[in-house]
């Protein structure tokens, strides 16, 4: 294989990417308008002004003073404030509130007798992100509340402001997110999905690596034993350089865009990018040698990387996923980069994390394509040849099968 | 003579849709596969026994309890109790554990003689539920240890906290999540799961179904050789192609449902008829679609791209209130955002009739709409078949 072939080869693919340009479209102009998609929703990560109604039986200074510093806290809204219990459960009902505060009635006297009350607070658990952080944030307030008073209480038992200070919140958690400080959750969705939608573009895009580059099903291509290294060059180079494109635009455009910014570790981030192009590329390739039909492995395809990210466990921790489904999440490229990935991104951590099993992936699925496309490859087609007509034969010696 | 070509064009579609294995591993293979495999995932529905390093300072007997405690939460598990810090930092970089709960030195002390303590929990910011999940109860335990502590020494002080108990917190809370008692993930995401597995394949299946009629002649069959109308043409796809759907969700109602024990809290008629009007705007809006590829395989990677944007479009992972106006405008335009809104207030709330007349609406509408459109489109190509284009 001289130099001068494998750039006649090379021209002859690029020519031909130009004709039909399916490949470079799915690499490039389809991430992107699923990226654009995926930014614009995010563009305010912070969770805000989550809808609140007050039942609000009372109607004291005391009740009215936690509605104010309730309506003054980031994460809440009062949305309305009510007397009349049916109205405030409607509002719920009817998806109008996503957190609902009861305060009972006589809940001032009762206080000021010496005595205490209890304000109950329904979250909708259908908006399970809403009612977590709503519960949060109205816990503290109450809570906030509740010990000014119990300050006040243990004043006049005769401890002084310093000491009831202390007795009425004598523990307090403070609590740290390194790197993610507002609770961010487009901190973790953006890349996460970003990166699912990379890999199946990037696996997408080398499913004709053994075709034509045509829509239709084109038959599979299978490069003569001398030119195999060659041929996988010609072919391979363009569409990698495709992919770095995209990736090149997720680093310098999408991430800031969805407002992620990485504080150190970018180079290390695009190199185990790029490793996880490579191993993805030899999944589409893999596809494309195994399956006689294209629209097969475009549907296999499909079924691997639709559910990357859910598999991933960044939305659901893999732990506690059932152990099979724990076992197939590990065949999934995504996994291992974004097990890499968090922590370079996040603490700047350089780390081996995920990629030993990229390595592995990228010689299982390109080490595959050889095979299959190599002699070893011929004799599993020739089988399935035999098998097909077996089965024919079968059908036309019993037609009612 | 409408309706027999309607019944033509919808019989033609099930024996096409038969003879195309590609097409017969969407339709029906995927229904259940799917469902079945996406679902397993939340087998368990909550995360239990979430690992979190302890880092002891104090050594003391009040610092031990309050880690014990916190291990007994049915949400944490306490995965080493040391002094080195480093070793916990180390471990949360690395995934190991999720959090790191650093008791200071001097807590013990603190409490008993009246200073403020002040205990620090470092989360990893890459998980999606652990903020929420640990936080909340690492901080409540942390908060009644406290309680406790000063409510002994007040009492020794004569202050009259046990004898009143209403004297020592003012204020309390009751907590009752609704619609999700125990607010877990599995719980809210498996219905939504399952509906948008359902309803992305009824889309993508019937776009494919469609661009394959560009092969072999199809269109030229339908229009030229069978004299078919546009309306019954599209209509008869539609039917077909919906009831497909139907049988297939009445069938993960039976199987998938039961076996992840997901609640269907709302009327299992209206939750049908949610099911019709969606699957209807899906199924035309894929033949739509679909109409303008000219094979299976650009259908298949095009649309598979679809998922993540419209799953986030619909409001029901990601809170539609966070959309900017005119995103929310425009993801109402997708039939997934009023399915899966529609989806989470019969399932999930129980809702009725008028919680989901708006979503039925919204539906109502996108039939309209796709309808219309998957005519006007059908009809141009009825015209260049009739014409024998060549491109037909």
């Amino acid at each position: 294989m001289t130099a001068q072939r494998f750039y006649r080869m090379l021209l002859c693919e690029l020519d031909q990417l130009k004709n039909a340009p399916m490949p470079i479209i799915t690499a490039i102009i389809l991430p992107v308008l699923a990226w654009t998609v995926i930014a614009l929703t995010l563009q305010q990560p912070v969770i805000a002004d989550i809808p609140v109604t007050i039942l609000d039986l009372d109607g004291s200074t005391l009740s009215r003073t936690i509605i104010r510093q309730l309506d003054a806290t980031q994460a809440l809204q009062v949305r309305e404030i009510t007397a009349g219990e049916a109205t405030a459960r409607a509002s719920m009902r009817n998806e109008e509130s996503s957190l609902l505060i009861i305060f009972p009635k006589n809940m001032e006297r009762d206080i000021k007798r010496g005595g205490s009350t209890q304000c109950l607070i329904h979250a909708n658990g259908a908006q399970l992100l809403y009612s977590k952080i709503a519960y949060r944030a109205a816990v503290t307030t109450v809570y906030g509340v509740s010990a000014a008073i119990q300050m006040r209480r243990f004043e006049a038992n005769g401890l002084a402001p310093d000491a009831a200070l202390a007795r009425a919140m004598p523990v307090s958690t403070e609590i740290h997110a390194p790197g993610n400080s507002w609770y961010d959750y487009g901190f973790y969705l953006v890349p996460g999905m970003m990166l699912a939608i990379l890999q199946m573009s990037v696996s997408f895009s080398a499913l004709w690596f053994f075709r034509g580059h045509s829509d239709r099903d084109a038959k599979l291509i299978l490069p003569p034993p001398g030119m195999r290294l060659g041929y996988f060059a010609a072919r391979g180079l363009p569409l990698l350089m495709a992919n770095v494109i995209a990736v090149l635009l997720l680093f310098l455009v999408f991430f800031p865009l969805a407002g992620i910014g990485f504080t150190g570790g970018t180079p290390e981030l695009f190199l185990h990018t790029l490793l996880f192009v490579i191993a993805c590329l030899g999944m589409g390739a893999f596809l494309s040698a195994l399956f006689g039909h294209l629209v097969t492995a475009a549907q296999i395809g499909l079924i691997i990387n639709a559910p990357a990210f859910v598999f991933s466990g960044y939305t659901f921790p893999r732990w506690a996923m059932p152990d099979g489904i724990r076992v197939f999440a590990e065949f999934i490229p995504l996994t291992h980069l974004l097990d890499g990935f968090f922590p370079l991104m996040i603490f700047q951590r350089s780390s081996a994390e995920g990629v030993f099993p990229l390595l592995l992936f990228c010689a299982l699925f390109w080490g595959g394509s050889l095979l299959l496309v190599s002699s070893p490859g011929e004799r599993l087609r020739a089988w399935e040849t035999r098998l097909a007509a077996a089965v024919r034969t079968l059908q036309e010696s019993h037609p009612k099968c | 003579m409408l309706i027999r070509q309607i019944q033509q064009s919808a019989w033609r579609e099930f024996l096409r849709m038969l003879r195309d294995p590609n097409l017969v591993l969407v339709l029906f293979v995927a229904p259940l596969a799917y469902t079945a495999l996406y679902g397993s995932i939340y087998w368990n529905k909550a995360e239990v026994d979430v690992p979190v390093d302890v880092v002891d300072r104090d050594h003391s007997t009040l610092s031990r309890r309050l880690w014990r405690d916190i291990d007994a939460l049915q949400d944490v598990r306490v995965a080493r109790c040391g002094g080195e810090e480093t070793i916990s930092r180390d471990r949360l970089e690395r995934g190991i554990v999720h959090g790191i709960l650093l008791i200071p030195e001097g807590y013990e002390e603190a409490l008993k003689t009246g200073r403020r303590a002040v205990v620090h929990l470092t989360l990893s910011p890459g998980r999606l539920l652990v903020l929420s999940d640990i936080g909340i109860g690492i901080s409540r335990t942390v908060a009644t240890n406290g309680a406790r502590v000063t409510g002994s020494v007040l009492a020794r002080q004569g202050v009259p906290v046990f004898q009143n108990s209403d004297y020592a917190q003012p204020i309390g809370v009751t907590w009752t999540p609704m619609f999700n008692p125990w607010l877990t993930y599995g719980d809210m995401i498996l219905p939504a799961l399952l509906a948008v597995i359902l309803i992305q394949l009824a889309f993508i299946g019937s776009a494919a179904a469609t661009a394959a009629e560009w092969g072999n002649g199809g269109w030229v069959e339908v229009f030229q050789r069978q004299g078919q109308r546009t309306g019954a043409v599209v209509t008869g796809k539609a039917v077909m192609f919906i009831a497909v759907f139907l049988i297939f969700s009445a069938l993960v109602g039976c199987t998938v449902v039961p076996l992840f024990d997901i609640h269907v809290g709302g009327s299992v008629a209206l939750l049908f008829l949610l099911l019709l009007f969606a699957f209807a705007a899906a199924v035309l809006m894929g033949m739509f679609v679909g109409s303008y590829f000219r094979h299976r395989l650009t259908v298949f990677v095009v649309l598979g791209f679809s998922s993540y944007p419209l799953f986030m479009l619909s409001g029901y992972a990601w809170p539609g209130a966070q959309l900017a106006p005119w995103l929310r405008t425009v993801s109402r335009l997708l039939p997934t955002t009023p399915f899966l809104r529609g989806i989470g207030t019969l399932t999930q709330m129980g809702n009725g009739m008028p919680q989901l007349l708006p979503q039925l609406l919204n539906l109502g509408a996108l039939i309209l709409l796709f309808g219309a459109t998957a005519w006007w489109r059908f009809r141009g190509i009825a015209r260049k078949a009739i014409s024998a284009d060549p491109h037909v």
